[in-house]
């Protein structure tokens, strides 16, 4: 399996040859299943990321000393448009290449460098990520899950929940609080705890949509080697931060790039059902027209946060808008495609026979999460008020 | 923003509100403070700001010129700027006195704008008959006074009337920093008038540039509105805590902010676009104008509400910005007549896919 020699390319050389190349590798991967096997089946979506990080797409933001390919912004850029355009399923073990793996490289020991980091690169490690919890949600800094030094090791107690792909996950990178006197964002730490240790239950929660790839995780007296502690001791709520920004400049693209899709997508399918009604209704034109001014505006903002990132500006809280107005917009977007669908969106999210296998039904269910998961829209409302506007905080 | 663009806002928003009087602009504007505010646009280069060099002026682009529409809403100017140094700036392109007299601020052109400047609908026709005469009123003109032309507009022909002599009549205008009124046109040749144009297609462009600036100053105005609410709700308190403590009024301004930001950045791209000649320009025009006449109305009818019965009060600014929201709407049209054309172009483009609909954005940004 060889690369084409992209290093010497120019960006559209690199583009093109990128767009054959996934075109061809995608297509040999897919015929290693089933036919109809669906975009969200999990072994498909390993699968495919195996054999990207096989073939060395993987590490493109990291640092080449770190076995990373040191891309710049706007090749990473490129990747991930291709990427989202040629139709692949979307990738598993994003929490570790995107936000883990740069975690560790900026705060990690040699020896956490040393043990994860390739392992992330081969994807050979599954990671999930243990923040929220029942009681720490919105408020995630009134978590408890408490951990307490004994000797050589933390003792890990605690439960965590909604945490993505828990059930298949080989690692957890957890904030567990460490003094529990301090003030609430002074007594987290930021632990690397390894999902088969005694004393962890996962259970597996069935969403909306009928898949459960969200877990609860119970964790009764887990013990944790202190070498896995990233950072300082209760320096964990400033690293979780930094954590959360290492994506900002690039977490976007591929979402933009999907959303086109869609709108195009849900374009024809307009245009074709009910008789041709729905083409000629002002009504569903005027809010296909609406879809089309969300895309072309958020594709705007999210080009001028690229454009900030590659000059080397810090995210800012720009990044709650464009959160904010990209949710809202595929709900709308889906809201109309379930419209459109009309007795069709009878069937279920994993009908065969439904159109587009039941993906428009799975995509409108899943936008549901997506205006609640990663700070709900009421919070990063907030944020605007607060952090750009300068509005007083309060709890009214 | 490049460095030229932001201090061209800089200099813009300084010398508006140092020169123009808000409790002047609220009392009326007249004759003297229309020229007061041309002579501060004539200052700055403003009106030569689309001029080519060879006239004088500083042939800038669109994406400079929304810029200052945005300045030119904040600050509430009171003249027909975007008439002149756009529009007619825009079908002038020939003409080099006419050039080089909007540059040097010796050309004023006033008009009645179309209804609805995205569907080219004039609000009358050129009255004139077969023998090349006009005949009836011009109604519904903005800022008459002491314009120096009014420019007639049709399907495939601009002609520029001088004002000599010629009788205004002027109404109550509904925005106060607009005055508005009828031009007897009766018995002009057109002999003694300026045949601008008669292609269609230069009008049509003149047209749609005018119309990214109207969208610039309605971001203007929503952006005014918007800070001006952000000030009061963060000063008044009730129930022992600020109102901008209140959530209620958080998420609304939050999501005011955020459709003052995409028409701010649609009009730039709508500008840019432009400027470029792009496959999307049409589609990214109704985009800015359907962003900007709701950011604009919306930003503007929230600064009232969210002020209380203050910003009900004439001696309160809230009411200029919310009529000029009103006027500046009229002329880029209903926002569903421009989703209606987008939908039109999208369900039309649908073979040519992604690269038509969405074309690559240059790595340098577009605002």
């Amino acid at each position: 399996m060889t690369l084409p020699p992209w290093e010497t390319l120019d960006d559209a050389a690199f583009r093109a040859a990128l767009r054959l190349w996934l075109r061809d590798h995608l297509a040999m991967v897919t015929a290693g299943f089933p036919p109809d096997v669906s975009p969200h089946d999990l072994q498909f979506r390993r699968g495919w990321e195996d054999h990207l990080c096989g073939a060395g797409w993987s590490g493109l933001s990291w640092p080449v000393e770190h076995g990373g390919k040191g891309l710049s912004l706007g090749r990473q850029a490129i990747f991930l448009e291709e990427h989202a355009a040629c139709g692949a399923p979307l990738p598993l073990n994003a929490i570790a290449h995107g936000i883990l793996g740069p975690t560790l490289i900026h705060y990690g020991t040699p020896a956490q460098q040393q043990r994860f980091l390739p392992r992330i690169l081969a994807n050979q490690e599954i990671w999930c990520q243990g923040y929220s919890e029942p009681a720490a949600g919105s408020d995630l800094a009134a978590l408890t899950t408490r951990a307490v030094r004994d000797g050589d090791v933390y003792r890990v107690t605690g439960q965590k929940i909604w945490t993505s792909f828990a059930h298949i996950a080989d690692w957890c990178f957890l904030l567990a609080r460490t003094d529990s006197a301090a003030a609430r964002h002074r007594g987290i730490s930021f632990l690397l705890v390894d999902m088969r240790s005694p004393g962890i239950t996962v259970r597996p929660i069935r969403q909306m949509s009928g898949e459960a790839d969200f877990s609860e995780v119970f964790l009764d007296d887990v013990r944790v080697p202190v070498e896995n502690l990233v950072g300082a001791e209760n320096d964990g709520w400033r690293i979780a931060m930094a954590a959360a920004s290492f994506e900002r400049g690039t977490y976007f693209v591929p979402r933009l790039v999907r959303l086109q899709a869609e709108l195009i997508e849900l374009a024809r399918l307009a245009a074709v059902s009910a008789g041709g009604r729905h083409a000629a209704s002002p009504a569903i034109r005027d809010r296909l027209a609406r879809s089309f001014i969300d895309v072309n505006v958020l594709r705007l903002h999210a080009h001028r946060a690229l454009a900030a990132a590659m000059r080397g500006e810090a995210p800012g809280p720009e990044s709650s808008y464009i959160k904010l107005l990209w949710s809202e917009a595929h709900q709308r977007l889906l809201d109309l495609a379930m419209d459109v669908l009309g007795r069709q969106g009878a069937l279920g999210p994993q009908e065969p026979t439904a159109p587009k296998r039941g993906g428009w039904q799975r995509d409108y269910l899943w936008s549901r999460a997506e205006t609640i998961l990663a700070g709900t829209s009421e919070i990063q409302r907030n944020i605007i008020a607060e952090r750009l506007l300068g509005l007083p905080r309060g709890t009214a | 923003m490049n460095a030229e663009r932001t201090l061209l806002r800089e200099a813009a928003r300084r010398s508006l509100a140092d020169g123009l009087a808000r409790s002047a602009l609220r009392e009326g504007v007249d004759a003297a403070l229309i020229g007061q505010g041309w002579t501060l646009a004539v200052r700055l280069g403003w009106t030569g700001m689309l001029v080519p060099e060879v006239e004088g002026g500083l042939a800038l682009g669109l994406a400079d010129m929304v810029v200052l529409g945005e300045e030119l809403g904040r600050g509430l100017f009171p003249g027909p700027f975007v008439a002149t140094a756009v529009l007619g700036a825009s079908l002038a392109a020939g003409h080099v006195d006419l050039l080089a007299g909007i540059a040097e601020g010796r050309v004023r052109v006033a008009l009645s704008w179309p209804d609805d400047l995205r569907n080219g609908l004039p609000a009358q026709p050129a009255p004139i008959d077969r023998g090349g005469t006009f005949h009836g009123d011009l109604v519904l003109v903005e800022y008459p006074v002491g314009a120096t032309h009014y420019l007639l507009l049709d399907w495939d022909k601009a002609i520029l009337v001088p004002a000599v002599d010629l009788p205004v009549a002027l109404h109550q205008p509904f925005d106060v920093t607009c005055p508005i009124g009828t031009v007897d046109c009766d018995s002009v040749a057109l002999g003694a008038c300026t045949v601008l144009t008669t292609d269609a297609a230069l009008i049509d462009a003149a047209m749609a540039r005018a119309a990214i600036v109207i969208a610039a100053e309605l971001v203007g105005v929503a952006a005014a509105a918007l800070e001006m609410t952000i000030a009061h709700v963060g000063e008044r308190r009730q129930f022992g805590a600020p109102l901008g403590s209140f959530q209620a009024l958080k998420h609304r301004l939050a999501d005011t902010y955020v459709r003052v930001e995409n028409a701010r950045s649609a009009t730039a791209y709508a500008a840019a676009v432009r400027d470029a000649g792009g496959s999307d320009r049409d589609l990214a025009l109704d985009a800015a104008a359907s962003c900007a006449v709701e950011a604009a109305l919306g930003a503007t009818a929230d600064a009232v509400q969210l002020h209380g019965a203050i910003g009900y009060a004439w001696d309160h600014d809230a009411h200029l910005y919310l009529k000029r929201a009103r006027r500046l709407s009229a002329i880029l049209g209903q926002p569903d007549d421009a989703r209606a054309r987008i939908a039109a172009t999208l369900m039309r483009s649908l073979p040519l896919g992604a690269e038509f609909l969405f074309p690559p954005l240059a790595l340098e940004e577009p605002r």
